[in-house]
């Protein structure tokens, strides 16, 4: 569970060393020189190394050739060939959103975010569990273990019109297509809370990859209400196929990102 | 004793006379006084030792010699038809090569002649060895002769390419060493082979690479090798040419100058060498720059040392990342960038063996009836598929109910465990410093009792758990709080960045996400 903190240009520096620029999740621009990535490649480059160097991350091997600590050259290959990476983005105001990205290799789970000051923060994680329970927290999940569950099916289309009725102050017709769809009064009162004005919203994306590309993805809508109550949407197969609405909370939702990438990859197997 | 069959059969003359020798001095013993005294008894087991041991000598070279007389009668009776095709092959610049194989029949014939198997088969597998290459000659002359698009059509890969880019060949990759690498004369030799080497030149210089293995391969076996590579170099420049790929870029000695016949630069050489059945030091130079370390490489080299660590896994994906994409683009052969094998399998069973076994055997059922669908997730394209993925996807759904609601359950308890203990700690913590002002001895000394207590249980717990029980919890915290410190991204920057994903990827994202932050 330790965490590095890493300048982009030694991230740069070592990605040119797995002949990778871009990293699913993030793309190349957080890792190249200057706003608009056309700063000089060779002073990024440098200032990586003598970064790298100065923490005694580039090290010299008994046989005089010089390479990088094992926990870095681990977390990086995480980085630029993951097998899957669980994206969790949380809304911020209406334009923004803060990410954590984790990449699952064969030998490693390795989570990253970049902070406020333009640093990476690399963790590693020890296992599926502790990366999915850490997406739900970055989400704002409930902490409280989901004791009445309730699950919804619909489609994209009609969770578009309740929204759009709840938005536009239409609750009531909105509470109604809920009831309609199966949920008690009180869970739908709750559900169109944490829609309308939610403490903490955001995706959660699971991507399964190959060859540092994305080709498939899921994707989780998850809001949470004051709290105490969490619900997630998720298309089951295509966007325009079956809709869930599940009550969840960091436990639900660990243990569905947990069944879930399990189920799919073993079905890719 | 050798295998010659003349000298065994003259040895098998010895015998008789040795066993004339030993019944006569058995006769001679007995003839004085009916007894064999020691000296007598000393005399008899020196020649019988010495029967025994001619005996065993003989037999045992003949059997050697049958056994080596039928491999031979094998090996040569399926050499016949190729020897033979040699022999009628009319290709001029094989002229050499074609009298070198007929000297070498004449020189076997004879020792076959003579009935010395063991050299026979020496000699015989010299000649398959031959055979090889000057097969290889004439197949890579009849290529040569090919206008440029139908040679780019030939698929000229020797092996499987699924077993080249497996997690086993990548470790096995990391130990391999190569003769010369490194050396000024490996880096000459490979510069004047680059730019084409021929006539005398080109004995010697496939005579300088022989030498560097220490006569293995053979420079006859270099030399078909060097042919080979100029005909993959003119299907490289056929399909670079058809696929727009542009000119093979060249290595730039002023910027790289110790990349040549380097060990990375070996090990690209070795993975294409091994898809082509060509040597390492020539499938090297199809992509001169392959393996090339990192762009950031030139930085590193001011350490202490100029040397970059060949076996760091980082540098190896990079090396195989680049012959995978070198074989797909200039050869049109191989899975491309995408080379991993059991990609999924190894990680669906990471992930499986993350549930405990009750919940595996839960999912494995639904996961295995469904497999059939897992086609469907992975290919795209029209209505059928998606109605498909969708009764697939919501099968899947219904069948882990349970799995689910299990695994949020055990999550639960992991997390509400942690937290216990850590309030029972704050509990025992407060009671203590509590104690501690009421100032008393003995409620002190019980104070610190329970505190110890209270720690050993912890540790207790600790080491009960697993380690996800106590990672998962602190992963969560830890994210949770890390969201404060985390920088806040524009969304609309955000979504453009995502560059590596396919389409149908971000279709299914996009979705979502236009829902969610519309």
């Amino acid at each position: 569970m330790t965490a590095i903190h890493l300048h982009p240009s030694e991230l740069a520096l070592l990605f040119s060393f797995a002949k990778v620029t871009e990293i699913v999740g993030w793309g190349d621009a957080p890792f190249q020189p200057g706003a608009d990535g056309t700063g000089d490649m060779a002073a990024w480059y440098a200032d990586g190394t003598a970064r790298l160097k100065a923490a005694g991350r580039l090290v010299e091997k008994a046989d005089k050739t010089v390479t990088f600590v094992p926990s870095l050259t681990e977390a990086t290959l995480a980085l630029v060939d993951p097998a899957l990476v669980m994206m969790a983005e949380r809304k911020e105001g209406s334009e923004g959103l803060r990410r954590l990205t984790v990449h699952l290799s064969d030998d490693a789970l390795v989570g990253l975010t970049r902070q406020a000051d333009g640093m990476f923060e690399l963790t590693r994680y020890a296992n599926l569990t502790a990366a999915a329970a850490a997406c739900a927290a970055f989400l704002g999940t409930a902490p409280l273990p989901v004791t009445a569950g309730l699950k919804l099916e619909t489609d994209m289309n009609n969770l578009r019109v309740m929204q759009t009725l709840a938005d536009s102050g239409q609750q009531e017709t909105a509470l109604a297509r809920l009831i309609d769809l199966g949920a008690p009064e009180a869970e739908a009162a709750s559900l169109l809370n944490a829609m309308t004005a939610p403490s903490a919203s955001g995706m959660l994306s699971l991507l399964y990859c190959a060859d540092n590309v994305a080709r498939n993805a899921q994707a989780y809508r998850v809001m949470t209400h004051a709290e105490s109550d969490t619900w997630i949407t998720t298309a089951l197969g295509s966007p325009q196929g079956p809709m869930v609405i599940e009550r969840s909370s960091i436990t639900a939702l660990t243990g569905r990102i947990m069944v879930t990438v399990a189920a799919r990859m073993q079905l890719a197997a | 004793m050798t295998s010659n069959i003349e000298r065994i059969r003259a040895a098998e003359t010895v015998i008789p006379q040795l066993q004339d020798q030993l019944k006569t001095l058995r006769e001679e013993a007995l003839a004085d006084d009916g007894q064999v005294d020691a000296e007598e008894r000393v005399d008899i087991d020196r020649v019988a030792d010495k029967l025994s041991s001619v005996m065993q000598a003989v037999a045992t070279a003949l059997q050697d010699w049958t056994a080596n007389k039928a491999a031979y009668d094998v090996l040569r009776s399926g050499l016949e038809t190729r020897i033979k095709d040699v022999a009628a092959n009319t290709l001029p610049d094989l002229d050499q090569d074609k009298r070198a194989i007929a000297q070498l029949v004449a020189g076997l014939d004879q020792v076959a002649g003579a009935e010395d198997y063991a050299a026979a088969l020496e000699l015989c597998h010299k000649l398959e060895t031959y055979l090889d290459s000057f097969e290889s000659e004439v197949e890579s002359a009849r290529l040569d002769a090919m206008p440029p698009e139908q040679l780019a059509a030939q698929d000229l890969t020797q092996c499987d390419l699924d077993t080249l880019f497996t997690e086993d060949y990548m470790t096995d990759l990391a130990d391999t060493h190569f003769p010369g690498e490194g050396t000024e004369k490996l880096a000459d030799l490979m510069t004047e082979i680059e730019n084409g080497v021929s006539g005398e030149r080109r004995a010697e210089v496939m005579a300088a690479l022989s030498e560097i293995h220490e006569g293995s391969p053979t420079a006859g076996e270099f030399d078909a090798d060097y042919t080979r590579f100029l005909v993959l170099r003119k299907q490289q420049d056929a399909i670079g040419d058809k696929n727009n790929c542009g000119d093979m870029e060249k290595l730039d000695e002023d910027k790289h100058p110790d990349f040549r016949g380097s060990r990375s630069q070996l090990m690209f050489g070795k993975v294409v060498g091994d898809a082509f059945d060509i040597h390492e030091i020539f499938a090297a130079l199809l992509s001169p720059t392959g393996g090339l370390i990192g762009a950031g490489n030139q930085f590193v080299g001011d350490i202490d040392s100029p040397h970059w660590d060949a076996e760091n896994p980082i540098s190896l994906h990079g090396t195989v990342h680049d012959a995978a994409g070198y074989l797909k683009s200039f050869h049109e052969q191989g899975p491309g960038y995408n080379y991993r094998d059991n990609f999924f399998e190894g990680l669906a069973t990471d992930a499986i063996e993350c549930l405990p076994p009750d919940w595996q055997a839960e999912l494995l059922p639904y996961t295995g009836q469904l497999s059939g669908g897992g086609y469907w997730i992975w290919e795209t394209g029209g209505e059928f598929t998606q109605a498909k993925l969708d009764e697939v996807a919501l099968a899947l759904e219904e069948g882990l109910t349970d799995a689910r609601d299990d695994a949020a359950k055990e999550a639960a308890r992991m997390l509400g465990e942690v937290e216990k203990a850590k309030q029972e700690m704050i509990k025992t913590a407060d009671q203590a410093r509590k104690d501690a002002e009421a100032g008393l001895d003995q409620a002190r000394r019980e104070v610190e009792t329970r505190v110890q207590q209270a720690e050993r249980d912890l540790r207790d717990l600790a080491d009960q758990a697993e380690a996800e029980v106590m990672g998962a919890c602190d992963a969560a915290q830890q994210a949770a709080e890390s969201v404060g410190r985390s920088a806040v991204e524009q969304y609309e920057e955000a979504a453009a960045e995502f560059e590596n994903m396919t389409q149908d990827a971000c279709d299914t994202l996009d979705a979502i996400a236009d829902f969610i932050w519309s």
